[in-house]
């Protein structure tokens, strides 16, 4: 009779110690594989959580740097009514842009951004309504006094708005059409509510002008007038305010830099106010921005600048949910391997009286252990097989719970830290949030943890099998130590 | 015994026949006679009229417990010497802890003497190893049966050979329905039937059995005896017990006394 045929029948027959044997290892392979799991999910939500914080650092121009500067005559109407400062260095371009995702890893994408003011009308020359809540305040009113400078909306100049921080940030969405690049010659985005109020719809047209009080002797408004087209149309996700509710959000236009240049013609040569540069990961942020700066900033033309500290206190809960599943995992496995090696060791002890009946048999010993190890590795087999569907559900209850938690953690150090993925008041975007809380409550992260599934995959599976098998085998030939050590007549002798 | 003595010259007569064939011959008539009787006497002409070759034998064997620098060193054996032939049923009998187990492990290639020699077919047991030897050689049977208790009867005789363990359960008085038993559903003479069943079922030439009966009652122990000794003359195989049992020393052919370290005919 083949050791493999005795391994069979003793695990068919002997069902309390198949048993006892299938639980431990059951439970250690669940524990094994829940752990996996839920590191894996902890893994994957810290990586949501800094994609959706959307790890970003910003090149400004350096206009602190006086070397840069120069005083240059200015002309009017062909007298030289006196000077006035010019910046010398490089300017910034979507070129830069472009040259610096070239040269760095890690950067996923770019915005370069300019923002100023113009004027819709439509084709015929009427201005467009503009969309109010109503609460025209004294400053409304006093721009109104300005002929049609109460009329102008937020003009930003985009290289691409899929990455414009109130994009990527989810609190503007694109619902309609295509974002506007670099290369999109007339194409605009406007909003929902700017489109509903004006009846305008995507491919429709209208144009933009400055307005008319920087009219001069040189340029009249009239001159500055630009047909746009509605590529796309975004819709406010996020509550927001603005200093004028003209230059709210919903006003706004987003456009590519020719079109801005054409309706503000005397800033043409001025480039994008700053490129905001997001990375693949915010872990590397340091990292990029040490790049960036060598890579770009030898000149003294640009500033870089970045904040991780957001990143940090959200994620800090989620690397703490990691290390606590990591030595919760190692916990288990630890002792598990210590009770099935006892175990398994008192198994052997028991068995040396069938030991000694195979050897006086002459059944050599290599082929006992080896019966040991099938037995051992067929319950192995069978717990690991019933681990997997055991293992989900518990790694889906235990990451659920522990996910939770995390998220309140993180909604908590988002809060604490003052960043929260609010959107800080900018005077260039023109476009300010005056209540930061309520996008900490809408913070998006919070909600994609719990949604997070645990799943045991092929990779965790594979893995505890593997490491079990490695465990099972070391316990069964640890135990039979005293098997391959003793001489026939010892073990034959305790067989009396 | 007379008789076995006479008829060794007609066996032995024939001058182009070899010892060794001689007695295989003996055996196998006295094998087609059928009675216990002829068989006793064949396997008597066998070891005493063709002087068969020793299969197995102890030469001045010395063995001690505890080592040199022991205060409690014990000698078990102090020169003990015997051979066993084929076809033979022997006793070895002898006090508690006279060395009469300690005898068997040597023979069985559980051990080595600390002095003296174990060969088998003229060969120390040393020389083809101990492992070889319980393997290819000896088959043993224990007092306590020593079943493997998750296997049937018949399982636990396939444990030795690759043969249908049903005909060599047959022989021993297991029939087809007790085969396919757990072993320990059966009774303890069932279960030593099982367990000599297995030593049979080696091809092994050498039985070594420990107190075989010594479990069993009046009966099941006859039974018992008379199968080892059905296995020394039917099978041709040398059967050495270990015992206590004054009625298996009897169906023995040969007796060795076990005293002061030495084996002595009984």
């Amino acid at each position: 009779m083949s050791f493999a045929k005795r391994a069979v029948l003793y695990v068919a027959r002997k069902r309390g110690k198949t048993l006892t044997l299938f639980l431990i290892l059951l439970v250690i392979a669940t524990a094994a594989l829940s752990g996996i799991a839920v590191r894996d999910a902890a893994a994957t939500a810290q990586l949501n959580v800094r994609e959706a914080l959307g790890g970003t650092f910003t090149l400004r121009q350096n206009m602190d740097d006086p070397s840069k500067w120069e005083s240059r005559e200015m002309n009017v109407g062909g007298v030289v009514a006196g000077t006035q400062q010019v910046f010398t260095g490089e300017r910034i371009t979507n070129d830069l842009g472009e040259r610096i995702m070239g040269e760095v890893d890690g950067i996923k994408g770019f915005d370069a951004s300019w923002s100023n003011a113009g004027v819709p009308q439509t084709l015929d020359g009427e201005f467009l309504e503009l969309v109010s809540d109503g609460e025209d305040d004294l400053e409304d009113a006093f721009l109104q006094s300005y002929g049609d400078f109460g009329k102008t909306v937020p003009l930003t100049a985009s290289t691409d708005t899929r990455f414009d921080a109130y994009f990527a940030k989810g609190y503007l969405e694109l619902i309609e059409g295509e974002p506007v690049r670099h290369d999109s010659g007339d194409g605009v985005l406007v909003s929902e509510r700017f489109a509903e109020l004006n009846g305008l719809s995507v491919g429709d047209a209208f144009t933009l002008k400055q307005s008319s009080v920087y009219d001069s002797d040189e340029l009249k408004d009239t001159d500055t007038v630009t047909e746009v087209r509605v590529q796309g149309i975004f819709r406010e996700v996020a509550e927001s305010t603005a200093g004028f509710s003209g230059w709210s959000a919903s006003n706004t236009v987003y456009c590519t830099y020719d079109t801005l240049a054409s309706v503000r013609p005397t800033h043409k040569d001025d480039g994008f106010d700053q490129i905001t540069f997001h990375v693949d990961d915010p872990g590397d942020l340091g990292r990029i921005v040490e790049d960036v700066e060598a890579s770009c900033n030898g000149s003294g033309d640009f500033t870089v600048s970045f904040d991780n500290g957001e990143v940090e206190s959200v994620t800090a809960p989620l690397e703490n949910m990691d290390r606590l599943v990591l030595w919760l995992v190692v916990g288990v496995l630890v002792c598990g391997a210590a009770v099935l090696a006892l175990v398994l060791t008192a198994r052997v002890r028991d068995r040396m009286h069938e030991s000694g009946v195979l050897l006086s048999l002459g059944v050599p010993r290599g082929l006992i252990v080896g019966q040991y190890l099938v037995e051992a590795v067929l319950v192995a087999a069978l717990a690991f097989a019933a681990s997997v569907p055991l293992g989900s559900v518990a790694a889906q209850g235990l990451g659920d719970g522990l996910l939770e938690y995390a998220s309140e953690q993180v909604a908590n150090g988002g809060e604490g830290s003052g960043g929260g993925g609010s959107v800080r008041s900018d005077g260039a975007t023109g476009m300010t949030v005056a209540d930061s809380s309520s996008f900490g409550l809408d913070f998006e992260p919070n909600e994609s943890l719990t949604d997070i599934q645990v799943l045991v995959d092929g990779r965790s599976a594979v893995i505890a099998f593997g490491a079990g098998l490695a465990l099972v085998t070391a316990a069964v030939v640890c135990s039979s130590v005293p098997l391959l050590r003793r001489s026939p007549k010892e073990i034959l002798g305790t067989m009396s | 015994m007379s008789n076995a003595r006479s008829e060794a010259p007609i066996a032995s007569g024939g001058a182009s026949l070899s010892d060794e064939a001689a007695a295989r011959i003996l055996r196998a008539e006295a094998a087609r006679a059928g009675t216990a009787e002829a068989v006793v006497a064949a396997a008597a002409r066998t070891a005493e009229g063709l002087e068969e070759p020793p299969l197995i034998e102890v030469d001045d064997v010395r063995y001690s417990y505890g080592s040199k620098e022991s205060r409690t060193k014990r000698s078990v054996l102090k020169g003990a010497t015997a051979a066993f032939r084929r076809g033979t049923m022997y006793a070895v009998v002898g006090a508690s802890g006279c060395g009469k187990s300690t005898l068997l492990s040597l023979l069985g290639g559980l051990d080595l003497p600390k002095q003296g020699e174990v060969r088998f077919a003229g060969e120390p047991l040393d020389a083809a190893g101990l492992a070889e030897h319980r393997r290819r050689n000896v088959s043993f049977v224990f007092q306590g049966y020593n079943l493997i208790d998750y296997l049937t009867a018949a399982e636990n005789v396939s444990l030795a050979t690759k043969l249908p363990p049903l005909p060599l359960l047959e022989k021993v008085g297991i029939g087809p329905d007790e085969a396919r038993r757990n072993v320990l559903a059966l009774s303890g003479g069932q279960q030593q039937r099982v367990a000599v069943a297995r030593a049979l079922a080696s091809e092994a030439p050498v039985v070594l059995a420990d107190e075989p009966t010594g479990n069993l009652d009046e009966v099941a122990a006859e039974g018992v005896a008379d199968i080892l000794r059905d296995t020394a003359h039917r099978m041709g195989k040398c059967v050495i017990c270990v015992t206590h049992s004054p009625m298996l020393a009897r169906k023995a052919d040969r007796v060795f006394r076990l005293a002061k370290g030495r084996l002595i005919k009984a």
